[in-house]
């Protein structure tokens, strides 16, 4: 039975500078179903979703609602079109309660022109019995659990008079039971002719909610299918498969002793009980979906945050890290994933980057030697060759990959022990991720302890000795470089598992 | 096993309870503070308890509630205004120079006035929301400048407002009273009912909580966050207007100095009183104690014979304190949404 | 049918080659000009100080007296000492508006204490210091352990501060009899008076910091972007507590120079000196939010705002006036600050 298609989108396309994020995607959406949107990161699902909400103007492509053609300029118009989209982060005023968020913007008045507290109490019961569920309407927002906070945010939606419902990732903060939960929602939605987009990495769950699925791959539309007709590997296949240009460096020839262990490193709510080994002179490589983890880890292996409970060793003596100084003493560097407010400072020079945490080696009295701070930063600057006019040039105006070539640059001055990289290829064109991949083995050849996390499954595939896999906080897979396949790592990066 | 025990306390009574606790508690806590101190110095000194010590303290709070009511939905709603002490003396200052200086007639002297501080507002308000400049600095600067317009309007005088220069009816605003009570209190008893309704009862009010809380979620909601905004800005002005023409009648008189800390009365007793610097939490009622509390402790100070430096002293320690837990509060806030999201 | 209508225009090659170069040359002016974006506004500002110091010298012969410059010099000196701590206290991105009560205090309490206990002159020169440092570490430590916005905890220290001195002046003046004081204010090397000599050498003291060692460097890298530099193991906390030891013991030091320039250390010693040093050095290129501008900036700020004063001075203006003037100048100050940061983050 067709019902009749209430989205069209057609021949999406979308570019940022430097990357196409979408290249001609159809996208339709029928009455009453679930559909899902799969692809790693990157694949462009968001974007498209953000597009569909107004948040982003498209390139090129149409939009059609109801078979009318529209204009998508803000997200007021998608709201009004009845188009609402639930984020990971709620959209949710914390010091008010359940009823006026749902009628945010929206109260009910009396005929005076005041609000009419009765009515919107009673129209928000109404709405939460509608679906069998259990809220106080006076209960204050902070005061409610995830599950319930999104339960809300659905309520919301439904309060707008919204026919589509967009959910971005909505399992991640949920227990098992909640999850059940929000299924049932969904389908009681369902039944009343509102449909969903269900976006998520989660294929089991996609396979037991959703009627539909699509596939997105580099932001290019690669399948789409009928659940019943489809299976994981065939998705994950879809997901991943890819011809594959880049060339990497050689694999290690040379492991070294362990230099870092990690043990039951947990902090609720970011990860559990991560334990693993990193060795001298080999790239680890930390592969997983965004939001699995992996930064928080690090940032807590790094002194950022202090982990709960756990212990770190370096070099077999156990270590106290509680913050970034105390890890640098220990010879630790890492490259931060933002580097534009977390790496450098943008409004001084190459020079001033490259010093910035070895400041104390090229003073003496107080006063920092000049010449030594030019010599070792020219040093670094033809080592690394890094691109750019002199090493008095703000680091403002360089490329993106010379700029994570200073950051690195910053770290080499400490001859590390063991190097952090979060994420070093993010935003940058292909011809400096070669470089920075030969900078990265070369590196580890010396015999650096490197510990990369990076989303580009390809990356992690061609560059790691060893590659370790993480999922909603918890380790769930590790390979060696040889037997390590796109699939395997995807299914464990997509694997369920739960938080307890 | 967190999910069960969840849902059974989803439907119990005590919930309805908890929605509020924390706004209750702090407002509970402050009346007891107050009853304590009100009745400790009450049966100590007999200056403090006599009839025309009250009624004086009174007036002197209600000239705070008038500035303090609205600069609470401000406050509520994100923004600042630390202009409103200069804007009393602005307002004050332009209409004794019109009644006195340029012989108008007193009733246009007093739309003079308020007309000033409402232009103050006005700028203020498209300052801050237009041109999107931090209100803090804004508001700063337009403290200095009003005072100086104080001056430069009175020519650095003081302006004579009795009854023979300017007519019955200022004084009359300063000194009148309604069935035994003092003006000043009345007005004040008035903005605390419009603002009263406003907060609790109409959906501007609620639109305040929410723009404070969380300003893109309210925008995406369709509230139209600048107009309300600016909105508060020019009644604040305007309230401040109202009090300092009310305090030139008392005074009798239009003098450049008036209002001055009055920015910083209304800002201590809007802390007290609960609401947060940050926006989206804070209540009447409770400004309406702060206010006393403040009041309260002036008055001791100047019936005791505490030198006058110590308001300053213990406003500047009261302002810090209150700063700081509100930001320690803040913090424990967005804390409580993080560890929901962490709880399942 | 299009409702805009897109006509392709034909560029010829040459002239695609030649406004090629000159975009590269306007790029590699405007890059100059960032590189050193104080340069021009420097410029700029000398400039605007030698037009103002010509009118008025026009209109009132006065203000190029020698006896005029003579006390201005001294006003500006004093001024300056504040900026300097203020400034230094801005890059490394604190704000710091309590230095007129700091000012006052630091004098307040050294002359109460030579004139009611007899404590020796040095040591109440120590005492200013010590409670410079003390309050400057409140500041600090309310800033960067309790988050505390830093207007808003200097705006109440003014507040504190101010009701210490009116307590312990009594809200007159305590006269101050020393006469190490009384030169330090008062007092010339030679033909050169002694606060200059002090300004001077603070001035070279934090350029020197400022340009050649660690901590200067650390400075700016704490205000410029707190979060790099606490990646790269900088304590940007004890940084910027520092930076405010540093405003609040200078400001101290300033009141007592002040006081011994008018013999006595005044309640209302001070006042709008926050207004001064704020807009001095926002003037001169010190950005409001940290890591950027250099001392040598606020000098020439302090020379506008101290010319400027004088000169209304002068005019009979009062100093109620003064103020409105002044605040309207830093109002604007600030907004082309903020403006033309983001014009110039923009292109480049």
């Amino acid at each position: 039975m067709k019902n009749e298609r209430i989205i069209y989108m057609k021949g999406i396309s979308k570019s940022f500078p430097g990357v196409q994020a979408l290249d001609k995607v159809d996208l339709e959406l029928y009455k009453g179903e679930v559909l899902a949107i799969v692809g790693e990161n990157g694949a462009g699902k968001s974007t498209l979703m953000k597009i569909l909400s107004g948040i982003y103007d498209k390139d090129e492509g149409q939009i059609f609602v109801n078979g009318d053609e529209v204009k998508m300029t803000s997200p007021l118009i998608a709201q009004n079109l009845g188009i609402s989209t639930i984020y990971q982060e709620f959209n949710l005023i914390p010091s008010r309660n359940v009823a006026e968020n749902i009628y945010l913007g929206r109260l009910p008045k009396n005929g005076v022109g005041l609000v009419d507290y009765k009515m919107l109490h009673l129209k928000t019961k109404e709405i939460i019995d509608l679906f069998g569920l259990h809220l106080q309407t006076r209960e204050m927002v902070a005061n409610l659990s995830v599950a319930e906070q999104q339960v809300v945010e659905i309520l919301k939606a439904l309060a707008w008079d919204s026919s589509i419902i967009v959910m971005d990732e909505p399992t991640s903060a949920l227990s098992f039971n909640e999850t059940k939960k929000l299924f049932e929602l969904i389908n009681s939605l369902c039944e009343r002719g509102v449909s969903i987009i269900y976006v998520s990495h989660r294929l089991e769950e996609v396979f037991e909610i959703a009627d539909r699925i699509v596939v997105l791959r580099d932001g290019k539309k690669v399948g789409e299918m009928e659940v019943k007709e489809a299976n994981i590997d065939r998705i994950i296949q879809m997901m991943v498969g890819r011809e594959i240009n880049q060339i990497f460096p050689h694999r290690s020839k040379n492991i070294g002793p362990v230099v870092m262990e990690v043990r039951n490193l947990t902090t609720r709510g970011e990860f559990y009980d991560i334990s693993f080994e990193l060795h001298c002179g080999e790239i680890l490589g930390m592969a997983g979906l965004v939001g699995a983890g992996r930064t928080e880890m690090a940032n807590a292996v790094f002194g950022v945050n202090i982990p709960e409970s756990g212990d770190i060793f370096v070099s077999g003596q156990k270590v106290n890290i509680n913050n970034p100084r105390d890890a640098l003493r220990l010879g630790m560097g890492m490259v931060p994933e933002d580097r534009h407010k977390a790496g450098l400072i943008l409004s001084m020079v190459i020079r001033e980057n490259i010093s910035l945490a070895t400041l104390d080696e090229i003073t003496k009295f107080g006063l920092i030697n000049r010449n030594m701070e030019i010599e070792r930063a020219t040093k670094a600057f033809g080592q690394l060759d890094i691109r750019a006019p002199s090493i008095e040039t703000l680091v403002m105006g360089i490329s993106g990959g010379n700029q994570q070539k200073v950051i690195l640059a910053r770290w080499l001055q400490l001859n590390p022990k063991i190097l952090i990289l979060d994420e070093p290829t993010r935003g940058i064109d292909v011809g400096a991720k070669s470089e920075i991949f030969n900078i990265v083995r070369d590196l580890a050849d010396r015999g650096v302890a490197v510990l990369m996390i990076n989303s580009e499954l390809h990356e992690v595939l061609g560059l790691s000795d060893r590659i370790l896999v993480m999922s909603n906080g918890k380790l769930t897979g590790e390979f060696s470089g040889e037997e390590a396949t796109p699939e395997k790592v995807m299914s464990c990066a997509t694997m369920l598992v739960r938080a307890i | 096993m967190r999910n069960e025990v969840n849902e059974v306390v989803s439907v119990s009574i005590l919930n309805y309870f908890r929605a509020r606790k924390s706004e209750i508690s702090q407002q509970i806590g402050i009346l007891l503070a107050l009853i304590l101190f009100v009745g400790t110095f009450a049966a100590i000194s007999p200056a403090f308890r006599s009839f025309t010590n009250i009624r004086n303290v009174s007036v002197n709070i209600s000239f705070v509630w008038i500035i303090a009511f609205v600069f609470n939905l401000l406050m509520i709603s994100g923004g600042v205004d630390l202009s409103v002490g200069s804007v009393m003396g602005f307002a004050a200052c332009t209409m004794g120079a019109a009644i006195v200086q340029y012989n108008l007639p007193s009733y246009i002297g007093i739309i003079v006035g308020l007309i000033s501080a409402i232009l103050i507002g006005v700028v203020n308000g498209i300052l801050i929301t237009k041109l999107k400049l931090p209100p803090l600095l804004v508001t700063l600067g337009m403290l200095m400048l009003v005072r100086g317009l104080c001056y430069l309007v009175t020519k650095n005088f003081t302006i004579q407002l009795t009854e023979q220069f300017a007519g019955k009816i200022i004084v009359w605003l300063g000194n009148g009273r309604i069935f035994g009570i003092p003006l000043p209190i009345f007005v004040a008893f008035f903005v605390f009912i419009l603002c009263f309704v406003i907060q609790s009862f109409t959906a501007m009010g609620r639109n305040v909580y929410a723009m404070g809380g969380n300003e893109m979620t309210a925008r995406l909601a369709g509230i139209r966050v600048d107009r309300t905004q600016i909105t508060l800005y020019i009644l604040t002005a305007f309230c401040a207007g109202i009090s300092g023409i009310l305090l030139a009648g008392l005074l009798q008189s239009a003098q450049p100095i008036i209002g001055t800390g009055m920015e910083f009365r209304a800002i201590t007793a809007i802390l007290i009183g609960g609401t947060s610097l940050f926006g989206g939490r804070g209540n009447i009622i409770g400004t309406v104690l702060g206010a006393i509390l403040v009041g309260v402790i002036f008055n001791i100070i100047v019936i005791f014979g505490f030198p006058f430096f110590a308001t300053s002293v213990i406003e500047g320690s009261i302002i810090i304190l209150a700063v700081l837990l509100d930001t320690q509060l803040q913090k424990r806030f967005t804390r409580m949404t993080k560890r929901a999201r962490q709880a399942a | 049918m299009s409702k805009y209508d897109t006509t392709e225009y034909k560029i010829s090659d040459k002239s695609r080659a030649d406004s090629e170069v000159l975009v590269a040359r306007q790029k590699k002016a405007r890059i100059f000009f960032v590189t050193r974006p104080m340069l021009l506004q420097w410029l700029g500002l000398i400039g605007l100080i030698l037009i103002l110091s010509a009118i008025f010298s026009y209109f009132k012969p006065s203000f190029a007296s020698a006896a005029n410059i003579q006390s201005m010099l001294i006003q500006l000196s004093i001024s300056a000492i504040v900026a300097f701590g203020v400034g230094l206290n801005m890059i490394s991105g604190g704000l710091d508006i309590s230095v007129g009560s700091m000012a006052a205090l630091g004098a307040m309490l050294p002359a109460w204490l030579m004139v009611n206990i007899g404590l020796n002159p040095i040591l109440a020169i120590v005492v200013c210091i010590m409670a410079g440092i003390t309050v400057g570490f409140i500041n600090g430590i309310l800033h960067t352990k309790f988050d505390v916005n830093p207007l808003v905890v200097t705006l109440g220290m003014l507040s504190l501060l101010r009701g210490l001195t009116n307590y312990i002046g009594k809200y007159l003046e305590i006269p101050i009899y020393s006469n190490l004081i009384i030169g330090l204010g008062s007092g010339k090397i030679g033909p050169i008076p002694v606060p200059f000599i002090i300004a001077l050498v603070v001035f070279a003291a934090i350029y020197f910091v400022q340009t050649r060692t660690k901590i200067g460097r650390l400075i700016y890298a704490s205000g410029a972007n707190p979060l790099s530099s606490f990646l790269s193991g900088i304590r940007i906390d004890r940084v910027r507590i520092g930076t405010y030891i540093v405003s609040s013991v200078l400001a101290a030091t300033a009141g007592l120079i002040l006081a011994g320039r008018s013999y006595a250390a005044y309640s209302v010693a001070g006042l709008g000196w926050e207004l001064d040093a704020v807009g001095a050095v926002v003037i001169g290129g010190i950005a409001l939010s940290g890591g950027r501008g250099s001392v040598v900036g606020t000098v020439i700020g302090v020379v506008l705002m101290g010319v400027a004063s004088n000169a209304l001075l002068l005019m009979g203006f009062q100093f109620q006036m003064q103020l409105i003037i002044k605040g309207a100048i830093v109002i604007i100050a600030i907004i082309l600050d903020s403006q033309i940061r983001r014009l110039l983050l923009k292109r480049v």
